[in-house]
């Protein structure tokens, strides 16, 4: 069931909710908890009621390891070690499975030249999503970070609907607090979630889907094999920058504001990352619960910073492969993983040279938009590898936009004023990415356990949510309108990850 | 109140408004004839979105006639086929032929005028495309939610819930807005109400190819797009891949199998056809490489429906017709060049006139209308298993007569061909 679908919206989510405080009115304790993990798994099964199948188990081998390799009264459990090592590798093996196997076959075959048949794999739809989490919340027991082992929350912590399918990838220390001391929900909570939903919905169905044809007719005619002519790829490639922002920031945004209607605060995942100045900058910005997963468990495990420079490169690099590699079986993410790598380790590398020869290009306006420009070229042409079918059509694509391929002899993909339009549509809506203060500073939303967002801006401040019938009306509008707008149901981008 | 609940209330209220306006103005406007509004002159009776929307017109179409028999096929079924010739049995008819139709499309539609209503007698036009053993799938403009599958009370309060979602929608407002902007500049409409599109006022409107420069020159254009719709699919825009391992899709020929078992099992009384495309189509088919699985299709539909008989001793064969061969109609010279001569049979090298679909329905009927009479003697050949041997070869043959005594057109075609395809194997 999608977000952006009148199933979800007008009929699972508000008869959840009602299921849900229905319960919660009755003081019945622990019953709407177990409530919202049955809707979740309802929920999940929509899709595929066979993935339960997997789910499940995962959930209950996941919680008995985590609960038997936690350290008691200070003392390290019993097989500990060896009991973390076999449910990272069941974790991992079952990632492995459904996510690469087919690939692994493909590329031995490709390179062997052999015919190794293997049944094509359904993947089970959130899975990168959920085994991460349920990787951590090991790590964390084992470590004896986790506090609270109860398997109704902790089942609610894996699967709780509004991010089970795509993030944000949620971490148990700021979940399990939150299930297991439940405190109800307030109206302005309420009005809080209706608010950042409706911002989401919008963002997706009117921003991220109207840009998305340019994107595709583009990226298809590259994967086809028409040439592009430069202003056909840069059309695209733009295009793709913005339909992918506003659609998983905006999947993000109704992930949050589904959560608060049900007490529940999300970790925020995104925080206007085409306003980062530096590669660093904007992993900071950048499907940040991912961000702080491979930081955590894997660059810092991996010696992170600690070892010199050359480790650190050597980290970097290998942790934005592996990120890459997670989005998606394939040579393109892989690609797009590397030049993020190779990006940080530029930037890395700029920073120790700047600061030994003392310059600063943050001091002075057009240093800053210098290091915003050169930001954002890099994060575009990598989006071309994310978006391409593969590697031949990510190099035409790339190959066109740097003018290596003439006018004259490219059969635009589009006609000249097709192009016009969607390069104003897609400058329109990444100058609104640019400059407009993004949902959390609007809506002055903070995660659990994180600051709120500062308002410094004037616009930031003047725009600041309050439930005042001028927002309210806006709410409503934007609501109506993207409801409206949902005859043509499209997939979030980031379910096939 | 408190000023949370104020904002709720006000939010709330603010939907309701903005969608219930956007319902009522599409209800009134009624652009796709959904709501069968009235329609005013100067003020929304011209209605070009039913144009564009023939899909989601014509399942509205269905509820409201709620027809008897009905016409299965694409645009050439669209625009050749009459409701009012004599031979048909079952009343209201009507033309649920569409641009483009798949055979999953054409079983989906069946159910649900089936469901309206239920049908006495089907007449299903195949394309010669239609006739593979690979999946064909849904067109873009395919809305499954607007369909009946069946008579239940589910099905139809699915179906109240999409009148509602494309009432309320954006998509229709837009067509609301271009139809009050379209009422000074109202062209014939060919749409008719039994369905059918009448080339009349379809193919001579200004602007057509046909009307502004010659029936000749739109032959030839059309020729190319036939050839060019031939390249190698590159995914639709913004399709997502299909999921890896997810189950295979039927194939056309199974979509019309269940056609056939659908009106079997509901007493329906079906006629197949194979559409009499000129035969520039069979020469373009011939040039590409499908005349091998073409005839071997039209073996196995033939064994398909001789199956289905021996099922059903007693009841009377499901007859397909095949009018794709080398007749006298379908190898009707085009008109010479640069004149403006119209073919008699014609408009281009897929679409046939009425008068060539009145034959095909004679055949079909065993009864010829009045007007246009007897068809010719090599119209049409009723396959079945004894002879659909004689009646391939019979094809081939008259291809290689066809060959020699316009060669010229022939070579034309190859030229085409190259061009657009480019070097073949």
């Amino acid at each position: 069931m999608l977000f952006n679908s009148y199933e979800y919206l007008l009929a699972f989510l508000p008869l959840a909710l009602i299921l849900f405080h229905g319960l919660r009115r009755l003081k019945l304790q622990r019953l709407p908890i177990a409530a919202a993990v049955l809707l979740s798994l309802a929920f999940y099964a929509w899709w595929e009621p066979l993935n339960l199948l997997l789910l499940v188990p995962l959930i209950g081998i996941n919680f008995e390891l985590a609960r038997r390799i936690a350290p008691r009264r200070g003392r390290p459990a019993r097989f500990g070690k060896p009991l973390l090592a076999l449910g990272i590798t069941l974790d991992l093996a079952t990632l492995a499975w459904f996510k690469y196997a087919n690939f692994g076959v493909d590329t031995f075959n490709a390179l062997a030249g052999t015919h190794v048949e293997l049944a094509r794999i359904v993947l089970p739809i959130g899975i990168s999503f959920f085994v991460f989490q349920m990787i951590a919340s090991l790590v964390d027991a084992w470590r004896g970070h986790m506090e609270h082992f109860n398997l109704l929350d902790y089942a609610l912590f894996i699967t709780f609907f509004p991010q089970l399918v795509a993030g944000p990838i949620v971490h148990h220390g700021e979940m399990l607090p939150q299930f297991h001391h439940y405190r109800g929900v307030t109206a302005s909570t309420v009005a809080l979630g209706v608010t950042i939903l409706a911002i989401g919905l919008a963002k997706k169905v009117l921003l991220a889907d109207s840009v998305a044809g340019y994107a595709s007719a583009r990226f298809d005619a590259a994967a086809a094999g028409q040439p592009l002519a430069p202003v056909d790829a840069w059309a695209g490639a733009l295009a793709y920058t913005a339909q992918l922002y506003f659609d998983f920031s905006g999947y993000s945004d109704m992930a949050i504001g589904a959560g608060l209607l049900f007490g529940i605060r999300l970790p925020v995942n995104f925080a206007s990352p085409y306003k980062a100045e530096s590669i660093i900058d904007f992993w900071r910005r950048w499907h940040m619960t991912l961000s702080r997963f491979l930081r955590d468990y894997l660059y810092v495990p991996l010696g992170g910073g600690r070892r010199g420079p050359v480790r650190r490169h050597v980290n970097l690099l290998l942790t934005m492969l592996l990120g890459g590699l997670w989005h998606g079986a394939g040579w393109t993410f892989v690609a797009w993983g590397a030049m993020h790598g190779l990006f940080l380790v530029a930037n890395h590398a700029w920073r120790a040279l700047a600061g030994r020869h003392g310059i600063d290009l943050s001091r002075h306006a057009p240093g800053r938009w210098a290091a915003w420009a050169v930001t954002f070229l890099a994060v575009v042409v990598a989006w071309v590898f994310f978006r391409a079918a593969d590697l031949p059509t990510a190099g035409r694509v790339v190959a066109a936009m740097a003018g290596l391929v003439g006018m004259a002899g490219a059969g635009a993909a589009a006609h000249f004023g097709d192009n016009i339009e969607a390069l104003l549509v897609a400058a329109a809506l990444l100058a609104l990415a640019r400059l407009a203060p993004n949902t959390q500073e609007l809506a002055g939303y903070a995660g659990p356990g994180e600051a709120p967002p500062a308002a410094d801006a004037p616009l930031a401040r003047a725009l600041r949510w309050r439930p005042s019938p001028v927002w309210a009306v806006a709410t409503g509008a934007g609501l109506a309108v993207a409801l409206m707008s949902l005859s043509r149901v499209s997939e979030f981008l980031y379910f096939q990850f | 109140m408190t000023p949370p609940i104020r904002y709720l209330a006000i939010t709330g209220a603010t939907v309701l408004a903005l969608v219930g306006a956007v319902a009522a103005l599409n209800a009134v406007v009624d652009p796709f004839e959904m709501t069968r509004a009235p329609a005013r002159p100067g003020f929304n009776q011209n209605k070009p979105a039913i144009h564009q929307r023939v899909r989601l017109t014509k399942a509205y179409d269905v509820r409201h006639v709620a027809p008897g028999a009905v016409v299965l096929g694409t645009s050439r079924s669209h625009l050749g086929l009459r409701t009012t010739h004599p031979g048909w049995h079952g009343a209201p008819r009507y033309n649920l032929a569409f641009d483009g139709a798949t055979p999953r499309e054409m079983h989906a539609y069946l159910l649900h005028a089936h469901a309206v209503r239920p049908l006495q007698q089907v007449v299903l036009g195949l394309d010669t495309w239609h006739l593979k053993h690979l999946p064909i799938g849904t067109r873009p403009g395919f809305d499954p939610t607007l369909l009946l599958s069946d008579g239940s009370a589910a099905s139809w309060l699915r179906l109240f819930a999409a009148d509602a979602r494309v009432l309320a929608s954006i998509d229709t407002l837009r067509a609301s807005v271009n139809t009050l902007r379209a009422q000074d500049w109202a062209q014939p409409r060919w749409l008719a109400p039994d369905g059918q599109r009448l080339g009349d006022a379809f193919f001579r409107r200004a602007g057509e190819m046909f009307q502004d420069e010659s029936p000749r020159a739109y032959f030839a254009a059309y020729d190319r797009q036939e050839v060019g719709w031939r390249r190698p699919a590159s995914p639709a825009p913004g399709a997502a891949p299909q999921a890896a391992g997810a189950p295979a899709q039927p194939s056309a020929m199974a979509d019309i199998g269940r056609i056939v078992e659908f009106c079997r099992a509901q007493g329906i009384d079906l006629r197949i056809f194979i559409t009499p495309a000129h035969v520039h189509q069979m020469e373009i088919g011939a040039l590409t490489g499908e005349w091998p699985g073409l005839e071997q299709a039209k073996r196995d539909l033939v064994r398909m429906l001789a199956a289905d008989a021996a099922r059903h001793p007693g009841r009377p064969a499901v007859p397909l017709w095949d009018f794709s061969g080398y007749s006298s109609v379908t190898t009707e010279p085009m008109p010479a060049a640069g004149s403006r001569d119209e073919m008699r049979y014609y408009w281009d090298a897929s679409h046939f006139k009425e008068n060539v679909g009145d034959w095909v329905l004679a055949r079909l009927f065993g009864v010829s209308d009045a007007a246009a009479g007897a068809p010719p003697a090599d119209f049409g050949v009723l396959l079945t298993e004894r002879n659909v041997e004689t009646a391939i070869a019979a094809t081939r043959a008259a291809a290689e007569a066809y060959r020699k005594t316009r060669s010229h057109e022939v070579a034309q075609l190859r030229t085409l061909v190259d061009e657009v395809l480019g070097p073949r194997p």
